[in-house]
């Protein structure tokens, strides 16, 4: 029986994709400078037969990747050539919703925004809220430690998670954490959240919600330069205020928002901008936004405008999260960069990437999380000049030396993936990466999940281990 | 491990450092070596020298969750105090982040953080004496414990001495990271089962314009804790409840309030109260790690809020009212001072039956001896003591002290 049939066989597969044609759209992720083909995708819907899946893999010593919406962008779930695909799309069903305790059970095929959207009525939501919220699904953010504008305040995917069933690399199904956040032994949970697949798959998740805060307000700030608008958030950061969001855009990327359909009417003089969103009481919020705004007058801003409605606070969000959508209107391609300094380093560390992106003829758009330091510089290129390819290559490299320098790290929610693998020494000792490898190895002694990821291996073992083999495309 | 092979103690740390056979002890196991080392370094060569000798190894700070652990499984002990690395690296009140060495007091970091108007996030309600390493390393309980503010987040950096003698860094010294695996959380809470912590970096947060306690009164714990359970319904949560036996009414819930001046009096109008002085609050602390009489158990049973209550009626139906509290508002976690083993005993097994999580605070060592001071077995145990055979193969850290007896 072939491998295909195999998974056909197994009771709620509900599809096996194996023609040429079919796995096309599968070979990337959101990262498409890099790619592999799978032998077959299979797309299962429930935990046993995600379990089973995983077996027949054991069995025919196939490794196999899990994969969600496929909106990552570090190649978390790019596939190894000749892997199963995993593809847990259909495991889309919010099992459980506890008001009382404020949790949701979901699979990981939910879509991050429809989680929100389906506990509104209780007056709760789910916090983490990255860019590609409509599209991406909690598994994808499970496996990236995802974060988003909102992580300022309420933190990365981790915290919210509770408690975890996994299936483990041999296809043993163990649940991971307890529902009330007081797991006994060591924080197994915790760990797997952001290693990438590469630890297991997970099925199912209990998600902590928040209370939807009394009250919202959105502050839109303009400022002459990049300089002033870090020093704005420097002084609010050391205020001792943590809004919901502080996100930062500068004049590149304002203008590509403003000509495109995702328009939010910021301003096009300024050389950047930011957006501060508080959330609280009725009081705090009041309270806050008048704080926030002298501080940010004080630090040079042309312009403070809080957004009078709600329909004014979403379009001003709609132009930030439209952002790399808008992108596309300058180049073909766009690399989506995400490394994270000091917050207090930022402005110097903006220029240093201008500087180099402009030493190489390259095109960069800065948008940062900049109230967690989080920098997003955005590359535009067009993958069909090689020299370009090449040039864009080793920006992204620069990059991450700037922010490591500048005491940082490689990625704030992105994750390493494929795309940072490789760049993992900038921050890290061999020995600081072997406890990284006895974690990985204790779960996936035969490295079969999603193999290749997130940390590369010890140097003595980069020519012969399978790992390191099966991916193609671009170097990078 | 250059030099390891022959150790000698007196020779990694110069004699002034270091006691042989002092007749000291820990839970009962004699110490065969005491060591004081002064850097990281000195910490992962004491370390991988006891490995090598096929010693066990304590890693101590102020000693203060020596009770709370299954007894060793060793007939000595070598004993790594962490006290002289008492440096704090950096503190950066701009950036909101504190960078300092394993033995530097809580207390100390805290008091710092505050003279630059911030404090620490976490384990500031421990004993005076409790160690940055140690605190981390034994997964704090504060008055204040809540799923919102998971305490272990509040940890951003680690450096751990590991069983080959090296040192290893993991996570970073910024707000937000997720570079390579996270075993900063794997670390936080392990006791020193995977390896001995000697730096870490962590959050700071805001010192709060205003922080008001109230008090209030209600007629029994079982309707204080109600109560609690309502105040975690509704928004803004309160930053902390506990339902305490005792008071004007025969119970009290209290209730911690912190924010701007005019967001805590609104959320106060619709607390109401009593307003108590803010020492009520810090107050709680002291029962957390006070020892019990003698012979008795303080244990701690958690579970989802709606628990609480029958929580707390399982406990008082075998040890009273009179010692428990119960947190809220995210989990309900109830403390309890019990006498008799057997009472112990019917708890730790009502526990495992009902999916509470148990865990011994100070319990006598044979009381720990017989039942597994963490609760039943959890049911990823297997995949945990397979990683603790790849981080310790010798079974040197702290051997049976853990979960499982790990």
């Amino acid at each position: 029986m072939s491998l295909a049939e195999r998974l056909r066989s197994i009771p709620e597969v509900e599809y096996v994709l194996d023609r040429r044609a079919e796995l096309y759209s599968y070979e990337s992720d959101a990262m498409t400078l890099m790619s592999g083909r799978p032998a077959a995708v299979a797309l299962p819907v429930s935990t046993t037969a995600v379990a089973e899946i995983v077996r027949v893999c054991n069995d025919a010593d196939v490794p196999f990747v899990a994969r969600g919406a496929g909106t990552g962008l570090s190649g978390g779930a790019t596939p190894v050539d000749g892997c199963v695909l995993i593809e847990c799309a259909r495991m889309d069903r919010i099992l459980e919703i506890d008001a009382t305790h404020r949790t949701a059970r979901v699979q990981p095929g939910v879509i991050n925004q429809h989680l929100s959207r389906a506990v509104a009525p209780l007056g709760l939501y789910y916090a983490p809220d990255p860019s590609s919220q409509s599209a991406c699904t909690i598994g994808g953010n499970l496996a990236e430690n995802s974060g988003g504008p909102h992580t300022l305040k309420h933190g990365t995917t981790a915290p919210h998670v509770l408690a975890l069933e996994v299936v483990l690399p041999s296809g043993e199904v163990v649940e991971l954490g307890r529902p009330d956040g007081h797991p006994a032994g060591y924080d197994l949970r915790g760990v797997f959240l952001g290693s990438e697949g590469t630890l297991g798959i997970a099925t199912a998740a209990t998600l902590r919600l928040l209370h939807l805060p009394a009250r919202v307000e959105v502050l839109l700030a303009s400022f002459p330069n990049l300089h002033s608008a870090c020093r704005a958030v420097s002084e609010v950061i050391a205020a001792g205020i943590v809004p919901a969001a502080l996100e930062m855009m500068d004049d590149r990327t304002v203008a590509v928002i403003e000509a495109s359909v995702y328009a939010a009417g910021y301003p096009l003089d300024a050389g950047a901008v930011l957006l501060c969103e508080l959330d609280g009481s009725v009081e705090s919020v009041a309270y806050e936004r008048e704080r926030v705004a002298r501080l940010f007058h004080s630090a040079g801003a042309l312009e403070v405008r809080p957004a009078a409605t709600p329909e004014e606070q979403l379009a001003l969000w709609r132009g930030r999260k439209g952002a790399f959508g808008a992108m596309g209107r300058l180049a073909p391609d766009l690399y989506v960069h995400d490394a994270v300094v000091p917050r207090t380093r930022l402005a110097e560390v903006v220029d240093a990437i201008n500087r180099a992106a402009a030493a190489h003829g390259i095109q960069i758009s800065n948008i940062l999380h900049a109230g967690d330091g989080n920098l997003h510089p955005n590359i535009t290129f067009d993958r069909r000049d090689h020299d370009e390819l090449e040039r864009v290559r080793r920006v992204g490299r620069e990059i991450l030396e700037i922010c490591v320098a500048a005491g940082g790290v490689l990625s704030g929610e992105h994750g390493i993936g494929l795309e940072k693998r490789d760049h993992m020494d900038l921050l890290f000792t061999e020995a600081d990466l072997v406890p990284m490898h006895w974690v990985h190895d204790t779960f996936d002694p035969r490295d079969l999940c999603n193999p290749g990821k997130a940390i590369p291996e010890p140097r003595a073992c980069t020519e012969s281990n399978p790992r390191h083999r099966g991916y193609g495309s671009v170097e990078f | 491990m250059p030099g390891m092979s022959e150790l000698d103690p007196e020779q990694i740390l110069g004699e002034e450092h270091v006691t042989r056979d002092s007749g000291a002890r820990i839970d009962g196991v004699p110490v065969e070596w005491t060591l004081r080392p002064g850097s990281p370094e000195e910490v992962a060569r004491c370390l991988a020298g006891a490995c090598q000798a096929g010693r066990a190894v304590v890693a101590f700070g102020a000693g203060t969750k020596q009770m709370g652990l299954n007894p060793l499984a060793a007939p000595v002990v070598w004993k790594i105090e962490l006290r002289r690395l008492d440096r704090i690296v950096e503190l950066d009140a701009d950036e909101g982040v504190v960078v300092a060495q394993a033995g530097v007091p809580v207390a100390a970091l805290d008091a710092a953080a505050r003279s630059v108007g911030k404090r620490l996030g976490f384990g500031t309600a421990g004993p005076p004496a409790a160690t940055l390493g140690g605190t981390y390393s034994a997964d704090p309980l504060v008055p204040e414990v809540s799923v919102e503010r998971r305490s272990s987040y509040e940890a951003l950096g680690v450096q751990v001495a590991l069983c080959d003698g090296s040192l290893a860094r993991a996570g970073g010294r910024v707000v937000k990271n997720v570079t390579g695996f996270d075993l900063v959380r794997l670390y936080f809470g392990s006791f020193g089962t995977l390896g001995i912590v000697t730096e870490l970096a962590l959050r700071l947060r805001p010192e709060p314009e205003v922080r008001q306690v109230h008090d209030l009164g209600l007629s029994d714990l079982a309707a204080a804790i109600s109560q609690g359970h309502r105040l975690g319904l509704v928004s803004p949560l309160p930053d902390g409840v506990v339902a305490l036996p005792g008071g004007a009414g025969g119970a009290t819930l209290r209730v911690l309030l912190e924010g701007s001046e005019a967001d805590v009096a609104a959320r106060a109008a619709k607390v109401g109260g009593e307003s108590r002085p803010e020492s009520a609050w810090a107050a709680l602390a002291e029962p957390l790690w006070r020892a019990p009489a003698p012979g008795a158990t303080r244990l701690r049973i958690s579970g989802l809020t709606s628990d609480a209550g029958e929580i707390r009626a399982a406990i008082a139906k075998r040890a009273g009212d009179e010692s428990l509290r119960l947190t809220f508002p995210a989990a309900g976690i109830a403390l309890a001072e019990v006498a008799d083993a057997g009472s112990v005993e019917d708890l730790w097994q009502l526990a495992a039956q009902q999916g509470w999580a148990f865990r011994m605070e100070d319990a006598p060592r044979e009381q720990r001896l017989r039942l597994d001071a963490f609760g039943s077995e959890p049911p990823a145990l297997p995949l945990m003591r397979a990683l603790k055979q790849r981080f310790d193969p010798g079974r040197n850290l702290a051997p049976g002290r853990f979960v499982g007896r790990l």
